[in-house]
């Protein structure tokens, strides 16, 4: 488990990425989000929006922003366990009739086998 | 219920405006606002602080936020004013998402300029006021649900 900053981090599962967020997801953490995405290499990432207990439009759009950005990279993206605020915020913004290809899953364990059987 | 007022300052330094956030939770505990209703107006009030503090005060820590909460039998209004220039003109419209996205992956524009829509959203109503010289206040307000 490699960490960044106090509220992200990211764990390597088999072949597959997993990018944890908790608490405030603002312009703080979205740094953070920045630089742990940095280094994550090609392929498939998860992330876990479930401990994020606050966020804002601008903490969204950079999630939103590393996963465009991740497209273009041929990466496969998955969100899980999407808490309230940020589920409210999605919703709102009808985000995800925006983005092709990423898949949300309620728990981890089901985002892990989704990847593993694609 | 009675009617009241409550007011704090809180300075333009980033995650102070979790303070306020938690102000809104304890206000809509007392006055027993609904879990979802709760959210959006957690949410508002974020999004308010943020544009304060960033647009309004451009995160100089010695410019104070002023937060008041205004209470009645009717509703439960969050005020957040911030110390700038007060020439606001506020726009409410759907942002393009479309377009937002393929600036960012053609010419990596920031995606931004969600918050008032998700404001004006999520709220029962907002109000934004600008005076020249004595910065601006976002007014949200949500409405008690009628039994």
């Amino acid at each position: 488990m490699q960490n960044y900053g106090s509220n992200v981090a990211v764990e390597q599962i088999g072949d597959v990425s997993v990018l944890s967020i908790q608490n405030n997801l603002d312009r703080h953490t979205a740094e953070s989000v920045r630089a742990a995405y940095n280094q994550i290499g090609n392929g498939k990432v998860v992330i876990n929006l479930g401990q994020v207990t606050l966020t804002s439009s601008r903490g969204i759009a950079t999630i939103v922003s590393v996963m465009l950005e991740g497209e273009q990279k041929q990466q496969k993206f998955c969100l899980c366990e999407i808490s309230d605020p940020c589920m409210l915020i999605i919703k709102t913004m009808n985000i995800m009739e925006h983005i092709e290809g990423v898949e949300i899953f309620d728990s981890l364990e089901e985002a892990l086998v989704f990847f593993n059987q694609s | 219920m009675e009617t009241g007022k409550v007011s704090t300052i809180v300075p333009s330094i980033p995650g102070y405006e979790e303070i306020v956030v938690e102000a809104v939770g304890a206000m809509a505990r007392i006055h027993e606002i609904p879990y979802e209703k709760l959210n959006k107006l957690k949410i508002a009030v974020n999004e308010a602080c943020i544009n304060a503090m960033d647009h309004g005060n451009d995160y100089d820590p010695t410019k104070n936020v002023e937060i008041t909460f205004e209470y009645n039998e009717e509703s439960l209004s969050v005020s957040v004013k911030d110390s700038g220039l007060g020439n606001v003109s506020p726009n409410f419209d759907e942002p393009d998402l479309d377009e937002q996205f393929e600036l960012f992956k053609t010419m990596e524009q920031e995606i931004s300029g969600w918050g008032l829509f998700l404001m004006k959203s999520l709220v029962d109503d907002v109000e934004i006021v600008g005076k020249e010289g004595e910065g601006t206040t976002t007014t949200v307000t949500i409405l008690h649900e009628q039994e």
